[in-house]
Order: C-alpha cells, then structure tokens, then sequence
C-alpha cells in the first residue's frame, strides 16, 4: 500500500503586499508546478498559481488570495499533492516516499525492521532500517542484498550481509 | 600539494589483505572498517565495506567510478538534517 499524499512543499512567508506566498519546494523549483493540484493536510484542493521562480523556492499565489493579511495565515502551511501525480518508474527504481515504512524482513519471512529512511552518501542509496530493538540497521540498496520489493504488500525481502573487521 | 606519483596511492596494507580474501571467498559480506584516508583500489570494486564515520559504520558498495577517491569520502562525519525530496527515487544497484 502506498501513500495517498505526498508532501511537496511548505509556505515560508508571505512576499510584498498582494498576496503572494514564498514556497519551500521538496523537489525542483522548475518542477513544483507540475505537480499541480495541491492539497492540505486535510485533503482539500488548493488553488496554487506560480507567479515566479527564486533560486530555492518559488513565489505563488493560493486560493486567490490577494492581500497580505490573509496571505499571513498560510505560513507553515504544508502543500501535499497526490501520490498518482509522480510519473512511472523503471522496474528497480522507487520512489523513497514509498519505501518509508516498509517491512523489511529475510527470506524465511522473519521480520527484520521497518524502512525508517533512505539515504545517499555518492556510493548508493542506503536502507535506514530501524529493528524492533537495538540501533538502525544499514543496507546498501543493491541486488546483492535486496531480494524483492512488494510495494503492494509493502514489504521488502532482504538478506543481510555477514559483517567482517577489516583491521584484523 | 598533491601526492608523489612514484609512491603509488596509499592503501592500508591490511585492507588489500582483507580485499583479496574477501574476493577469493566470493561471500556476501560487509568489511568493517575505520581506515577512512584508504584509496579506492580497482580490486575493491564490487566489494562492500562499512565505513566508520565516528559514530556507526555506513555500508558503501564500491564501483568503477569510485577508482582513486578516499573511502572516507562516502560516509559523511556530519549530519544534515533536511527535508527529503517528496519526488526524490532510489535505485537498486546491481553489482
């Protein structure tokens, strides 16, 4: 099972005195708009019109809004757009918003931990797998290590390496 | 100043030990370890080793590109705290 919303961005601050919004996007800057159409956290429509890119964020207006009193009210507003929005993928590729919270567990089925986060330090992506006890497991995301991925069961299956000290 | 070319990059000598048992053995495994200032060597490609960046080991699967860069630079010793990109994918590798 995937997630419905996906967040994909926040209002920061209102911009000058027509009601413009400054939006912290979680993607490209370039790419925010077509994304389009936003939603709240509760799932309602929003009407969101970029008006101009900056560097990092982009400057909107939401639900019409035309002045900067109202437009006040929206700072920390979380924009989230739906899941269906986000284009198909190659066959090993995912999205990382769909592996949070995955179940990871080894080929005999036993539950090994839930996907807490995926992380990239330049060599691969790294599972961030958090056990029931104890500290967070990391696994590269490779075919080496990574049997399957059910998104529909919403369940990895993985065999985990065997750790050896390279200093001995 | 860069290094010398005469005395060839710099290698912990236990690591090329462990590298070659490792791909002799052909076993699924992970070589800890905390020698971040070793060179990446063409024989470690294909190979994973965990890296310590002080506080836990960070699993890093070399490959070809990676030839001639320190270990130490694929595990960061400090953590940003951002937001994930909602449209941001990972892939498996295949070694």
């Amino acid at each position: 099972m995937t997630k419905r919303f996906i967040e994909m961005g926040q209002v920061v601050a209102p911009h000058g005195i027509r009601g413009l919004v400054k939006i912290n996007p979680f993607c490209s800057p370039e790419r925010f708009e077509s994304y389009a159409p936003f939603y709240d956290k509760n799932g309602n429509k929003l009407t969101v019109k970029v008006k101009n890119l900056m560097q990092k964020q982009v400057l909107a207006q939401i639900n019409d809004i035309k002045d900067r009193t109202t437009a006040e009210n929206l700072r920390g507003l979380t924009l989230f757009i739906d899941r269906h929005a986000l284009q198909d993928l190659k066959d090993d590729e995912y999205y990382i918003c769909d592996l949070k919270g995955m179940i990871v567990q080894d080929a005999n089925g036993n539950k090994i931990g839930v996907v807490s986060d995926v992380e990239n330090y330049g060599a691969s992506d790294i599972l961030d797998i958090q056990p029931t006890q104890g500290p967070t497991i990391m696994l590269a995301f490779s075919t080496q290590n990574i049997l399957s991925v059910d998104l529909e069961k919403s369940i990895i299956t993985a065999c985990l390496p065997e750790e050896t000290v390279g200093e001995q | 100043m860069t290094r010398s070319i005469w005395k060839g990059p710099f290698v912990d000598g236990y690591m090329l030990a462990k590298a070659e048992k490792a791909k002799a053995a052909g076993r699924h495994e992970v070589i800890k370890t905390w020698s971040r200032r070793s060179t990446i060597l063409p024989d470690f490609v294909g190979l994973t080793f965990g890296v310590y960046n002080g506080k836990k080991f960070i699993p890093v699967l070399v490959t070809e590109n990676m030839v001639g860069h320190k270990l130490g630079e694929f595990a960061p010793t400090r953590t940003f705290n951002g937001h994930t990109a909602g449209d941001k994918k990972a892939a498996v590798k295949k070694v």
